[in-house]
């Protein structure tokens, strides 16, 4: 699916925040709030809520997509009673404290209207329009005086909390309330509204703070400048640990971690704290790589050194610091491929799976879409045989042509990682057999050769290849959908600009905002705009 | 008992009814002759496939020996046809993405009998790969059409057109969804029994209208009222497609409301109780799950609240159920659990434990056949105005084919089918011929169903 026109080659809106006459960017579909967000989002609207109040307990899960992240489903009757009741659930737990409401002296219904605009406004991130005001206190005024209902002020007010988070105001990613999007040329500006939000939920997965509301109120959004200046200010705030940690685990696989059992046999090490430990270990890594000073692609797949609790320090076979710094020389570990994490999700119960390693790094690493096997392939799996390496047991991938097609990359991509165990812990030999990682690989048009996991990712951290795919994973993040050829320019501005940087990740995310698709969309078929 | 917990459903329709021991019964819902009932149609799926040589039964008609694995329904012999040779043709001939692994993307045409919608395969760079359907499922239709029909013969219609339930699973995807109200249209599944009680039944008990449960309940009319105005404010500013998924969300909103307004309940009805201080969630709980779910199924059926049911048992790949309770272990053989998918990977002759928790699984069918049988309705049962269609979603979860499904209908007396414990032979009949035919025989005559180069009808009267 692309958009319709010539690929873009403007990556960026003029200074002034305009869209060039010949710019082209993707379209953008509506979104709701996903689950992560929905649960920060409350937290951040209603600071009142007790610590353990979870609004993302019982919301639909958002759904998983391959070489992407995941998005919200369509609502149904059963997300209708999950918004009510979340929404009844979280004023139940409010008790008496509603945000905002001041005690009020003189007119109820004039204190119920400075409560809703000014509740309002925050819970839909922009300013109420009257026509909602009107809508929101009609409902106040039934509820106060329907012969069945009888709310008092605080009661009705709380009500109105509820229908609030209830609205597509609040759910939806749509901050132009009812005026209709903002044309500029041929595309859609996000307004200073839109903008505020777009930056809050792509580094916090949450509202605008009071800073960015006020900004986008002051017009201070509209220009790139604007824009990247206060992404600086998001990414600096330890509120976007959550967004790089929910990137890392997104982009690695690693959501099916914490409840991942093995072969009790075969791995008898791999305890639920150690599955834990091991997640610990690759978010702390990556926050401290992407907070530190040299936030790279390189320093994220090359690093000599991690971050690890006790119990995976001794099973790494390394001595870490009271901070739990380690350093990995000799280890044959570097950077976060060969981390316990990684290796253990992409490994089957008993044993390594190099299909699954090798699948993850073409599709997360190189972008590259692996098809799924042909409709005749009967998938006869022998049982295993320990006289035989895993290499050896999976010769027929490569003897095979039907199945050949494929395996020969995703396989020897697969088979550097064999010196790590299907549990991630290190090993010399598979079985009797000695361990051969070594591979070649197809990178940037050329056959390179390596010789184990740690020389894997050394070429893959100076592939322009894979340094490009770092910057589209990040791009799908930030978009929420899939580029687009009429993204084309812009995609290209993002991986030039981080050779450019010295491959630094911060200063990616901060010049990720200023792209066209940042600042702009594709018309939506049938839509009308605000000249 | 999640009864103390008052929710949406309403105490009563109407609030100035007297004291009554039963809730209120609307003369339209109140099946007094036996003519009057009218039929009831549940669709059951599993995914993952099963072991064909202990599925199928050998014998005659009306002298069947079942399978290893359809044991379990011995009991229900006589209400059956095994319908072999049904093949999902929708998929096998055309599917978006080949065939293999991703026929567990399939779910999106088990009910709608078309092929997925463009642009969603999971495979597919550009989209979101979501493997949504293309258009509305047969329960979805069923649903409308009978209470259109309700509607037409100056009834009230059903609360509930469709009820779709699920035991394990999610929601809103080809991979897990089998109820869609149009193109890329899911329409969930309820997991969760207590919610499912709540939604049917919270608020129903009771000997006069509690005034707390009917401020509750017209307070959630006002406020949905109120989100319903404002998603039609928000509709009006968007581009078609954006227009057609909002449109989804007003569209679920008036159906609560709709449901808040008080259905229909029978005389007949009885709720059923739900266990207290179950985690549901817990793998060794899956029966009980399973278990709560088809009570309430039953009980919706049974109360007017509904005559269309659709209960998943999981989803299209089952990464996550497990069967310790079985005496299964945890561990995996190609996976690194024991989960159903895991189990379902190995070829039929090495797989004991296949064929163990297939048969477990049909004993749940045949557990829901039983409630269904429990429940009296004029001088019979539920079960004789009811139609179950039973069926998997592979027909191998180690070739992943969609050939030859393994699907069983149950069917009670007062239906037009022809039961008496049949096995019909078919040649790779489309299965839409065999969704159209019974939902022709629930009440709702069509020629054929979904694709239309699949037309017509399997014979099974």
């Amino acid at each position: 699916m692309s958009a319709p026109g010539a690929p873009s080659t403007v990556p960026t809106a003029n200074p002034d925040g305009k869209a060039p006459a010949e710019a082209t960017v993707g379209p953008s579909p509506i979104r709701r709030l996903g689950q992560l967000e929905l649960t920060q989002t409350v937290r951040a609207l209603l600071p009142g809520l007790p610590a353990g109040f979870d609004a993302g307990k019982d919301l639909p899960p958002d759904n998983a997509i391959a070489l992407s992240f995941a998005v919200p489903g369509t609502v149904s009757d059963v997300e209708v009673n999950r918004f009510m009741d979340l929404g009844e659930a979280a004023v139940a737990a409010l008790g008496d404290h509603l945000p905002g409401a001041q005690p009020c002296s003189g007119d109820e219904t004039a204190c119920a209207r400075a409560f809703v605009e000014s509740f309002g406004k925050r819970a839909f991130r922009r300013p109420v329009n009257p026509l909602e005001v009107d809508d929101l206190l009609a409902l106040y005024g039934k509820l106060r005086t329907d012969p069945d209902l009888q709310y008092d002020l605080k009661g009705a007010l709380g009500v109105l909390v509820e229908a609030i988070l209830q609205s597509p105001g609040f759910l939806y990613r749509w901050e132009r309330g009812l005026q209709p999007p903002l044309g500029d040329g041929k595309l859609v500006k996000y307004d200073n509204y839109e903008v505020a939000s777009r930056l809050s939920y792509f580094l916090w997965s949450s509202m605008p703070d009071d800073a960015l509301l006020a900004a986008a109120d002051a017009g201070q959004l509209a220009k790139p400048d604007e824009v990247a200046a206060q992404a600086q200010r998001l990414l600096a705030d330890p509120r976007a640990d959550l967004v790089l940690s929910d990137f890392a685990s997104q982009w690695l696989e690693l959501t099916p971690l914490p409840s991942l059992v093995k072969d009790a046999g075969a791995f008898p090490s791999f305890t639920p704290e150690l599955r834990l430990a091991m997640q610990s270990e690759t978010l702390a890594f990556t926050l401290d790589v992407l907070r530190g000073p040299a936030p790279t692609f390189t320093s994220l797949l090359t690093a000599n050194y991690t971050i690890v609790q006790p119990a995976l320090a001794s099973y790494y076979g390394v001595a870490a610091d009271a901070s739990g710094r380690a350093d990995l020389s000799g280890t044959g570990r570097l950077g976060l491929l060969t981390q316990a994490s990684v290796m253990s999700v992409k490994g089957n119960s008993y044993r390594t799976s190099p299909v699954k390693r090798g699948k993850f790094v073409q599709n997360r690493l190189l972008c590259s879409s692996v098809p799924p096997p042909p409709a005749n392939v009967v998938p006869d799996l022998p049982a295993p045989d320990p006289s035989k390496s895993v290499r050896e047991q999976m010769a027929e991938h490569r003897t095979n042509p039907s199945c050949a097609a494929c395996h020969n990359s995703m396989d020897a991509l697969g088979f550097a990682f064999e010196h790590f165990d299907g549990a991630g812990k290190f090993r010399d030999q598979d079985g009797t057999q000695a361990i051969d990682a070594s591979g070649s690989v197809s990178l940037d048009g050329a056959d390179v050769t390596f010789k184990d996991a740690a020389d894997l990712a050394k070429l893959l951290a100076a592939s322009p290849e894979a340094q490009r795919c770092f910057t589209r994973q990040w791009l799908r993040y930030a978009l929420d959908r899939f580029e687009q050829d009429a993204d084309g320019a812009a995609a290209q501005y993002l991986a030039d600009d981080f050779v450019a940087s010295g491959l630094n990740t911060r200063q990616l995310l901060v010049d990720l905002t200023r792209t066209l698709p940042f600042s702009h969309r594709a018309p939506a078929p049938g839509e009308v705009l605000t000249p | 008992m999640t009864r103390s917990r008052l929710s949406r459903r309403s105490l009563l329709a109407a609030t100035g009814a007297s004291s009554l021991l039963l809730p209120l019964l609307h003369q339209d819902h109140s099946f007094g002759a036996e003519a009057a009932f009218p039929l009831r149609i549940i669709f059951c799926v599993t995914g993952n496939g099963t072991t064909e040589e202990a599925f199928w039964p050998t014998g005659t008609d009306g002298n069947l020996t079942l399978g290893g694995i359809t044991s379990p329904l011995e009991a229900h012999k006589s209400k059956l046809i095994f319908t072999r040779g049904v093949d999902m043709r929708v998929w096998s001939e055309d599917n978006p993405f080949g065939g293999n692994g991703d026929a567990h993307h399939n779910w999106g045409a088990v009910l709608t009998a078309t092929k997925l919608a463009t642009g969603d395969a999971p495979h597919d760079p550009g989209g979101p790969g979501l493997a949504l359907a293309s258009s509305e499922s047969i329960d979805i239709h069923l649903g409308k059409e009978l209470d259109k029909q309700a509607v037409a013969a100056g009834g009230m219609g059903y609360p509930f057109p469709t009820l779709s339930v699920r035991a394990r699973g999610g929601t809103g995807s080809g991979r897990n969804t089998l109820s869609w109200t149009g193109d890329r249209a899911a329409f969930s599944a309820e997991g969760d029994p207590r919610k499912l009680f709540d939604a049917l039944f919270a608020g129903y008990m009771g000997t006069q209208p509690d005034p707390a449960a009917v401020r509750l309940r017209k307070k959630r009319q006002s406020v949905l009222d109120y989100v319903g105005t404002a998603l039609e404010r928000q509709t009006k500013l968007l581009g078609r497609e954006d227009r057609q998924k909002v449109q989804l969300h007003l569209d679920a909103v008036r159906s609560i409301e709709k449901q808040l307004q008080g259905g229909a309940v029978t005389a007949s009805c009885t709720p059923p109780t739900l266990e207290a201080g179950v985690n549901f969630n817990l793998d060794d709980n899956l029966p009980k799950l399973v278990g709560a779910q088809h009570d309430l199924i039953t009980a919706a059926l049974s109360c007017g609240l509904t005559r269309v049911a659709t209960f998943a048992f999981a989803d299209a790949e089952n990464y996550d159920i497990y069967f310790p309770f079985l005496g299964i272990a945890q561990q995996g053989i190609e996976f690194p659990t024991r989960h159903h998918h895991d189990i379902s990977h190995r070829p039929g002759d090495l797989n004991v434990d296949k064929i163990k928790v297939e048969n477990w699984i049909i004993s749940q069918f045949s557990g829901l056949l039983d409630k269904l049988s429990a429940v009296p309705e004029g001088g019979g049962t539920l079960m004789d105005n009811t139609i179950v269609l039973w069926m998997n979603s592979l027909n191998s979860g180690f070739s992943h084919t969609v050939l030859k499904l393994p699907m069983i209908i149950a069917a009670g007396k007062n239906t037009p089918l022809r039961t008496g414990g049949r096995l019909i032979e078919l040649n790779k009949e489309a299965h839409n011929k065999m969704l159209a035919a019974l939902g022709t025989a629930v009440g709702v005559p069509m020629e054929s169903w979904g694709d239309a180069r699949f037309p017509g009808q399997t014979t099974l009267t």
